[in-house]
């Protein structure tokens, strides 16, 4: 094959990026690649004309094991469970969100005998997606906006201890508001707790009592 | 409440996230994963549909990005594209293996055909793919449907063809024509 005619240049970067460039032709434009400065050009102006297609995917967000197992290959700083630098990721959580929290808060009635807990859930644009809060021996989970999902699958909200297990909090409603009770010993927990998180799960919940499926949102616990 | 300012995810916080990660700033590193993870995992796991493969393919590609965060040029293509770049052929390359090839079955096959229609609507409605859009508008159906599959899924031209039911000759035609199209129709918007 010529390749250096510019028509066909054009055309295997295409093919290239797009990625129905396969096998030992694939590799062999790879090499040509290294060397030929005029190629990778080709190839950047195909980069940005069709990498435009990858936005219509809808993001998934990776269980955090990935980022635990990347801290340790990159030698990073140690990777514990829960550590701070996963929950600094919290720090993301847009201040739209703190804004709905501390409105909440104000308006929420301050008779409470016990702690009360709270948390807004953000979704993947940090809009607030959800409200959690604990009042007495009772648990409210709010949907802020309707949100949908696989037939096949739940959402599953769990209370992070430090230190500790996640405890499951139940499945999360994807439109308006549920309340459940609290057992004794799971209300005991959320003093020790600074975050909740959200997972998805097969329907009906993990079967494993632990999440399984990728943390999809989290939010910070507070006392309200 | 946590101190960290919130992260806009756009361009030009990415390619300063990027050129941060180059001078090996780790929590650099750690934003730029936090706000690009998700969608790079979509893509990693279309093309492979193996949860297992995308999240050792994920990780693969951020070692790579962290490693050449300083041959990133913010002039060749914005961030994004560039890393996406990175995910797919590793993603690509490891279906190469000869061992991880898989037939794609039935099942999978018909989930592609369902899920096209709203992934075409999702991409219609992508700010930065008004121009790509406006081109892929022009095609016809087919090579509208044939071009997407193959970025979307990685599929290779036999692939194309047994899913589209044409000859591999007639799937690598279309393929010629509709990329040379598009080509020919952003540049043309480009010098407007």
């Amino acid at each position: 094959m010529r390749y250096n005619d510019p028509e066909l240049q054009r055309r295997l970067a295409g093919e290239y990026v797009l990625g129905t460039l396969k096998g030992r032709a694939r590799a062999r434009f790879e090499r040509l690649l290294r060397r030929d400065s005029g190629l990778r050009d080709e190839v950047a102006v195909w980069q940005e004309q069709l990498m435009p297609l990858a936005s219509a995917l809808p993001p998934i967000a990776p269980p955090t094991r990935v980022w635990r197992n990347l801290q340790t290959r990159l030698g990073m700083r140690a990777a514990t469970r829960f550590s701070l630098a996963f929950w600094r990721n919290l720090g993301l959580i847009s201040s739209t969100a703190v804004a709905a929290l501390a409105l909440y808060i104000a308006i929420a009635p301050l008779h409470a005998p016990g702690p009360a807990y709270v948390a807004v859930i953000a979704d993947a644009q940090a809009k607030p997606a959800w409200i959690v809060s604990t009042r007495d021996t009772t648990l409210t989970i709010k949907a802020l906006t309707p949100r949908a999902l696989a037939a096949n699958q739940s959402l599953e909200l769990w209370l992070l201890p430090e230190g500790g297990k996640p405890v499951s909090l139940g499945l999360m409603p994807l439109a308006g508001s549920k309340t459940a009770l609290l057992p004794a010993p799971v209300r005991g927990q959320f003093a020790h707790a600074q975050a909740v998180a959200v997972s998805v799960e097969p329907v009906g919940g993990s079967p494993t009592g632990q999440p399984t499926g990728p943390v999809v949102y989290q939010g910070a616990l507070i006392v309200s | 409440m946590p101190t960290t300012p919130p992260l806009p995810a756009n361009e030009d916080t990415l390619a300063t996230l990027l050129s941060r990660c180059a001078l090996g700033d780790q929590q650099a590193f750690e934003r730029l994963y936090r706000a690009t993870s998700s969608k790079l995992f979509a893509v990693a796991l279309r093309i492979l549909r193996r949860q297992d493969w995308a999240e050792e393919v994920l990780q693969e590609a951020f070692i790579n990005i962290w490693h050449h965060a300083s041959d990133y040029a913010s002039e060749k293509a914005a961030p994004l594209t560039w890393m996406t770049h990175i995910v797919r052929n590793r993603a690509l390359d490891w279906l190469r293996r000869p061992q991880r090839e898989d037939v794609v079955g039935e099942e999978v096959q018909s989930t592609w055909q369902d899920e096209s229609a709203s992934l075409f609507e999702r991409l219609a409605l992508a700010r930065d793919a008004v121009a790509l859009n406006a081109c892929l508008e022009r095609l016809e159906a087919k090579q509208r449907q044939m071009i997407a599959l193959a970025f979307w899924h990685g599929l290779a031209h036999s692939e194309l063809a047994q899913h589209l039911q044409q000859p591999i000759g007639t799937v690598k035609t279309w393929m010629r024509r509709g990329l040379a199209m598009i080509r020919k129709c952003l540049e043309g918007l480009h010098a407007v």
